[in-house]
């Protein structure tokens, strides 16, 4: 009984100073309290395509999020069994955790950097148990993606392995969260909850009605 | 042959007698052969839906006893390869998998969480189409001796807090372990699972 103040407060530490770390981590501009940072200068994707296959039918796709809304894009690989699916799970915890009209602002798209064993079916059934709406999303080529990830700074590593071999993909597990005009107005690292990622796009879309 | 089946076989029924028999009036106090899973207490068991062919497990693995215990290896037939994994990140966001030389190390009277983003039991080559909330049977072997089957159901995984607080009436499940846990903890345990959960995650960052 005794000990329950001391863990909260140990526990009120521990996020004091994971909220630090999110604000510090980073260039000065993230002054707010919200979790995630912004890079300077911000990012903007222009001219990236890919194949989208969240509707069965492939369709043309970039990164862009629709007009007043916010695209959430993370790029991974289906043969990761943990941090992915984290991620996607979280992501779709914290749109479920905005009110109705913002979530139907905002849509997340998963692009795989593992294009020879992930395919377009694949992706959508698998978003398809954690979200309403995404882009399921597919490089038509190897230099399409690099160019993806180099405007984004996205690293991923393919290594080498034998035709048919298993093989493991590091890759930046970061969510970016890009607006309307192809800007990436904040990145979410790794670890970052649902409730504090709901709560930064809340606010990234209202400072972006405010036409900022 | 036989023997290997046997084992977990007896496993199970020395973990359930071991989590009722908490009272010492059955003598079983004659040093002799305890049961090397008697110090071992598995909590919050549970499988991520695979996104394809391979997914992970999780679990709290509590080590009551004096001496440091390493889980060794894992088998489940949800999957054709099973190896112990950790996820780690590096300083610019990047994030690798690699397995565990030697296995996972559980401290004398310390507890390890696998969880997302960190150590997990890697399955790999998924043998079946599985959906949330079905059961799946893990059995573990530790290196003293202890060899012991645990069952968690397929879960949509979210981050670990979030997770224990909503929507897992479902996830009781694995009977005999949860009533070893009430057992020698009461209630505020759990508060404790969370809160290190909390910062075990960033432990296994660096």
């Amino acid at each position: 009984m005794s000990t329950r103040p001391f863990r909260r407060l140990v526990v009120a530490l521990a996020v004091a100073s994971v909220v630090l770390a999110a604000c510090g981590s980073d260039d000065g501009d993230a002054a707010d309290d919200l979790a995630g940072y912004v890079r300077e200068p911000t990012p903007t994707v222009d001219g990236l395509v890919f194949v989208d296959h969240a509707d069965g039918d492939p369709t043309e796709a970039d990164l862009v999020a629709e007009p007043d809304g916010l695209l959430l894009a993370y790029f991974g690989y289906l043969s990761c069994p943990d941090v992915c699916p984290l991620t996607m799970g979280d992501i779709g915890d914290a749109i479920e955790l905005l009110p109705a009209e913002d979530a139907a602002r905002v849509e997340t798209a998963f692009v795989t950097v593992d294009p020879a064993r992930d395919t377009g079916e694949a992706i959508a059934g698998y978003l398809g148990v954690f979200l309403d709406r995404y882009r399921a999303l597919l490089a038509p080529d190897d230099a399409a993606l690099a160019s993806a990830a180099e405007q984004l700074n996205v690293v991923y590593r393919i290594p080498e392995h034998e035709p048919g071999e298993y093989y493991e993909v590091d890759h930046s597990a970061v969510v970016y969260v890009i607006d309307d005009d192809g800007r990436v107005v904040r990145e979410f690292p790794f670890g970052t909850t649902s409730e504090d990622m709901s709560t930064a796009i809340a606010s990234v879309l209202r400072s972006d009605e405010a036409g900022v | 042959m036989r023997h290997r089946l046997l084992l977990p076989a007896l496993a199970v029924p020395a973990l359930l007698l071991a989590a009722c028999g908490d009272s010492d009036d059955d003598a079983a106090a004659p040093a002799a052969d305890t049961d090397p899973c008697e110090v071992l207490t598995l909590t919050g068991t549970r499988v991520n839906l695979p996104p394809a062919q391979n997914t992970a497990a999780y679990m709290t693995i509590e080590n009551t006893g004096d001496r440091g215990v390493t889980l060794t290896s894992a088998a489940t037939d949800l999957g054709t390869t099973i190896e112990l994994h950790e996820s780690s990140m590096d300083d610019d966001g990047v994030m690798s998998m690699a397995e565990v030389p030697g296995g996972i190390d559980i401290p004398a009277g310390d507890s390890v969480d696998l969880e997302p983003g960190g150590l997990h039991v890697m399955v790999m080559g998924v043998t079946r189409d599985v959906e949330v909330g079905d059961d799946v049977e893990l059995t573990l072997t530790f290196d003293n001796g202890c060899v012991t089957d645990v069952v968690g159901p397929i879960e949509a995984v979210t981050s670990g807090m979030a997770d224990m607080d909503h929507d897992h009436s479902a996830h009781g499940e694995d009977g005999d372990h949860d009533h070893s846990e009430h057992e020698h903890d009461d209630g505020e345990h759990e508060h404790m699972d969370e809160e290190t959960g909390n910062m075990e995650m960033e432990e296994s960052d660096s």
